[in-house]
């Protein structure tokens, strides 16, 4: 149990924590947008396309959230300039901040999960190839010489460079390709006597296309990152989109070449019907059922779909943006408040804001005194800049300490909220005033100590220690064990 | 004799595929189906025929001077026998799921067939 204590509190553990809740936003965008792509795409293969760049894009999301977490993470254990608490990082993105704690503690856990899922799935997709490796000895015999010729031909037709075999198996259900190297397709023993020699073609058309699109290999990719994303619904989704426009596609193919919609679409209900395994639970419009619809009726779509296609992308953009992170809060929303002519309030809401939260920890009793004694907006303003400018390391030039001021401010409130805002945390505070801390220890038992080689008016070496006593991530500055000045 | 023929080996599996394929046939042609695919020796197949014989899973009809072997059970009986083994079954699923092929793995059920062929009738009576 020891070494599961040392995973979960790992911050590799906590990395991919984060990544899969991340990942779960991430994908419902994705698929969104794929939604409102397929609304407006008509060819089969055209959605295709656009399914499997939907499925890579959330794999590449998912491996480019895990990077930029992993190693904010490995490094959270001592960081000399930043503090990086790792799921303070993820909440900033996020936009939400006070679920955050909760989360941290689920993250390692989901990590833990996560990983039993994929070991399961993979060790079940090996067992799965040994199956099918079997499958393509055994019990098979030569098709006649006649339907092996006409694979050549066919073959030669679609221009495929790889021999393509062609064995009648008593295992096989229905036809079956296997391999991409050396391609094989098995047919259903009686299946070349049992159907008429043009819907035997069009089916060998159909599995052909399957070899000369490397559908074999694409879909054993696709079963590997079904594997790795098991978890995720949107996963599920576009994997099923790309497996119905996979059949589509080849379906195209072979009518495009047989030239027989008709006697296509009964070969394959025919083939249906021969299957010998017992028909499934009671289940009405299937696929198959709609892909001879669509065989049949070529459909066209409603002028509506690309309008409800905008409405999609036009909710998910607004969705979007809206979630996404303010990682720079304007420093100058003071200046930059409109005027509220004539009613002059005590003060506008942007005054207070910034008396008692921007600058509070900063400005000194007569300066805050001073300032609440202004009346007029113009002179509060006018404060404002001289109060920056008094702070100023280098007058005249672009205010440096006002730049900092905001981004620790910006930082404490993106990664020490815990229900309060981040700001008026213990830790916080410290932060603002002081800066990132020199070195950074933290314990596991949710506690963290800061230390600053030098302090203004305070002296060298501060430790300053924050115990988390509830383990929902509020930080409490505690009594330091070591007297302030003292190497810890 | 039993009336329930043991479950087919591999090498058992292959001959009666052949026989599935081409019907009720000599030890000479089950061997020249075999001999596209793979070198086999004419001796074996005749040794594992005649196993077969005496196992159950083919019958053998002496009526000629050749004689010619059938399937003692069609196909699909045996390949329900085959799909009945345990790690079969709990993997051939997930197997299904590595391969592409004409259908899903998932079979249509009883409705699905009547609506298809619906689908088919109709479109047969419109272009007439």
């Amino acid at each position: 149990m020891k070494s599961l204590e040392i995973l979960i509190a790992s911050p590799a553990a906590a990395a991919i924590g984060w990544t899969l809740l991340h990942s779960l936003w991430e994908g419902a965008i994705i698929a969104a947008v794929l939604g409102a792509m397929l609304l407006v795409l008509r060819t089969a293969r055209a959605r295709y396309l656009a399914a499997c760049v939907a499925l890579l894009a959330l794999l590449a999301l998912f491996t480019l959230t895990l990077l930029r977490l992993a190693p904010e993470s490995a490094q959270s254990f001592r960081v000399r300039d930043r503090i990086v608490p790792v799921w303070n990082i993820v909440a900033e993105d996020v936009g939400s901040v006070r679920w955050s704690p909760n989360l941290a503690v689920a993250a390692p856990w989901l990590a833990l999960s996560w990983m039993a899922g994929v070991f399961l799935t993979f060790g079940r997709y090996s067992v799965s190839c040994v199956f099918v490796r079997r499958f393509r000895r055994r019990g098979v015999c030569c098709a006649p010489e006649s339907w092996q010729r006409e694979v050549e031909r066919l073959t030669a037709l679609l221009r495929i460079s790889r021999t393509v075999r062609l064995l009648e198996s008593c295992l096989a259900e229905t036809p079956t390709v296997i391999g991409h190297v050396r391609p094989l397709i098995l047919m259903p023993v009686g299946m070349l006597a049992g159907l008429s020699a043009i819907q035997i073609e069009s089916i060998l058309l159909h599995e052909l296309a399957h070899i000369r699109r490397h559908d074999y290999l694409i879909n054993t990719l696709q079963r590997c990152v079904e594997g790795l994303l098991f978890y995720h619904p949107a996963v599920w989704w576009i994997s099923a989109v790309i497996r119905r426009e996979r059949e589509h596609c080849c379906d195209d193919l072979a009518v495009a070449i047989s030239g027989d919609p008709h006697e296509y679409a009964r070969a394959l209900a025919a083939l249906e019907q021969n299957r010998f395994s017992p028909a499934a639970v009671a289940a009405t419009g299937g696929s198959l059922v709609k892909r001879i619809h669509r065989l049949l009726y070529p459909r066209t779509r409603g002028a509506w779909a690309p309008f409800l296609a905008m409405i999609i992308l036009v909710f998910t953009g607004a969705a979007t943006v809206a979630a996404w992170p303010v990682k720079h809060p304007e420093s100058s929303v003071v200046a930059k408040q409109p005027e509220t002519e004539g009613s002059l309030g005590p003060y506008s809401n942007a005054y207070f804001k910034w008396v008692n939260e921007d600058v509070t920890y900063i400005i000194d009793q007569a300066e805050r005194t001073a300032f609440l004694s202004l009346t007029a907006n113009e002179e509060r303003d006018r404060f404002i800049e001289q109060f920056w400018e008094r702070r100023n390391p280098t007058p005249g030039t672009p205010n440096k300490f006002k730049e900092e001021h905001y981004r620790r401010l910006a930082y404490a409130n993106g990664h020490f909220a815990s229900g309060v805002p981040g700001w008026q945390t213990d830790r916080g505070h410290i932060y603002i005033l002081y800066g990132p801390p020199d070195e950074l220890e933290v314990h596991p038992h949710r506690t963290e100590i800061w230390l600053y080689h030098h302090v203004q008016g305070v002296g060298d070496n501060t430790a300053i220690t924050f115990v988390d006593s509830t383990g929902q991530g509020d930080f409490r500055l505690s009594p330091s064990p070591w007297p302030a000045g003292k190497q810890p | 004799m039993t009336d329930i023929p043991p479950r087919p080996t591999d090498a058992e599996l292959e001959i009666l595929a052949v026989l599935w394929s081409i019907g009720p046939a000599t030890v000479r042609q089950v061997y020249d189906v075999i001999g596209r695919r793979r070198t086999a020796q004419y001796s074996t197949i005749l040794k594992f025929m005649q196993i077969m014989a005496e196992k159950g899973l083919v019958i053998r009809n002496q009526d000629q001077r050749a004689h010619v072997y059938a399937p003692s059970k069609p196909r699909e009986w045996t390949q329900q026998q085959l799909a009945g083994h345990l790690l079969e079954r709990a993997f051939s699923g997930s197997a299904k799921a590595l391969l592409v092929g004409a259908l899903s793995a998932r079979r249509a059920s009883k409705e699905e067939l009547a609506a298809m062929q619906k689908l088919l009738h109709e479109y047969r009576k419109e272009r007439k």
